[in-house]
């Protein structure tokens, strides 16, 4: 391919990346408000936040390390976004194939958590000071079984000839449930919810919103972001919840329906892609929406204990499932 | 060209170059955004002091001792034994260093 269609393509993936993750957004708060017997915003309304965010005056608080406290929301954003260039979307492979792989993506997914807590450091506010160590404590404790789960799939993967295994579109490519025994099905079933999990954790969402804690802290991390670098966070944050909802997808649930259906050439495409936002949706809700309207926000030292114990025991676990299905399958 | 700026690792691979390509490419737009926004604050007034709830600050910062706060809590179990084997004696620091040595070269020889 061309490198001007390239262009094209990654354009084209971020624009709609953005977009996807915005209405996503609004589709979230809308189920949520219904779950809760209220009426809820329009869906478009994480749009006009966004609209509204920018014409907000953009306050820089004078302890704050100006270039840090300014840097880091430019920073969220070119993390999130260029890892949508390495994820499949439905049945097209990653806009970036061969350039990065789930290893690449695991780094990109932390990369804005690091932002947040590095903005929230240089905001001098104590408030900001308090979320950032609350949010790098969450990142400590959620990234180990995360990348657990990447590796136990990358290495069932390589096992069965595939290569290269780290890349997202060899595994997409690969589903694992119908290639092992009944200890892999269980071995995968305890990744995928493993990673359910962290979904919200690395997405800071209710029960793992502790970083922000409207009601606790003001909103930790972002008490003293406004204006257009709130509205950059905003925007890094929506593209993220795709992000990671499409790495849950591309993991587990790679499958298209387009041949189910009988269908070939660009319509099967037009098909596979549109279930594949279906899924992204799917795990969304699943993992995020349903998840912060039925719970309260845990203690930053349960999420630690939890994800250090119950977490990476369950992500090894799962790899050591998939592991004995090997040596028993042969 | 291509080839020489990709990093394999054996089942896997990135082009840092390709990345810092795209990554300059969202940050056009992250940027063209940022100037569409409003940028200007009310410089020199209380809009510059960081919230507090009301209060006024005296000491602005948060311990760097506290950083791990939540984590040393969460863990506590495990890092007050841990703590217990630092006996300040550097015999014992080079002994655990030769068990788990030899632990690893095991693990990598079997």
């Amino acid at each position: 391919m061309s490198g001007w269609a390239v262009f094209g393509e990654a354009a084209l993936v971020l624009i709609g990346g953005g977009i996807v993750g915005l209405f996503y957004r609004g589709l979230d708060r809308k189920i949520a408000a219904r779950m809760q017997a209220r009426v809820g915003p329009p869906i478009r309304q994480p749009f006009l936040d966004l609209g509204k965010l920018l014409v907000k005056e953009t306050v820089i608080p004078k302890t704050a390390v100006t270039w840090i406290f300014s840097a880091m929301p430019f920073l969220a954003v070119l993390a999130s976004f260029t890892a949508l260039l390495y994820l499949p979307l439905g049945p097209f492979p990653p806009v970036l194939d061969g350039h990065g792989d789930a290893i690449l993506v695991l780094y990109l997914l932390a990369v804005p958590a690091l932002a947040m807590a590095l903005g929230g450091l240089a905001s001098g506010s104590p408030l900001g000071v308090v979320g950032a160590q609350r949010e790098l404590v969450m990142l400590m404790s959620y990234e180990f079984p995360l990348a657990v789960v990447l590796v136990a799939v990358a290495w069932r993967v390589a096992v069965l000839g595939f290569s290269p295994a780290f890349s997202l579109g060899t595994i997409a490519m690969h589903p694992l449930w119908t290639v092992v025994g009944p200890l892999g099905i269980l071995g995968l079933a305890i990744l995928c919810l493993t990673l359910l999990v962290v979904t919200p954790a690395e997405l800071a969402k209710i029960p793992f919103d502790i970083p922000e804690a409207e009601t606790e802290i003001a909103g930790g991390l972002f008490a003293e972001y406004s204006g257009t670098y709130l509205a950059l966070f905003y925007l890094a944050d929506a593209v993220r919840t795709v992000v990671l909802a499409g790495l849950v997808v591309a993991l587990f649930l790679p499958y298209g329906i387009a041949k189910t259906l009988g269908l070939a050439g660009a319509a099967a495409q037009a098909v596979d892609l549109l279930f594949w936002l279906f899924k992204v949706f799917a795990v969304m809700v699943v993992a995020v929406t349903t998840v912060r309207v039925g719970m309260a926000r845990l203690r930053v030292e349960q999420v630690a204990r939890g994800f250090w114990l119950w977490g990476t025991a369950a992500a090894l676990g799962g790899l050591l499932l998939l592991a004995l299905d090997k040596v028993v399958m042969g | 060209m291509e080839e020489t700026i990709k990093i394999f690792t054996g089942h896997g691979h990135w082009s840092p170059l390709i990345w810092v390509a795209a990554a300059l490419g969202t940050f056009s737009v992250a940027l063209l955004l940022w100037l569409l926004g409003r940028r200007e604050h009310k410089r020199g007034t209380d809009q510059e002091i960081p919230f507090l709830s009301g209060e006024r600050m005296e000491e602005p910062r948060v311990s760097a001792l506290h950083l791990y706060w939540g984590f040393a809590e969460a863990l506590k179990p495990i890092l007050t034994r841990l703590k217990t084997w630092h006996s300040g004696v550097v015999n014992d620091y080079a002994g655990w260093f030769l068990l788990i040595l030899a632990v690893v070269f095991l693990l990598v020889i079997v």
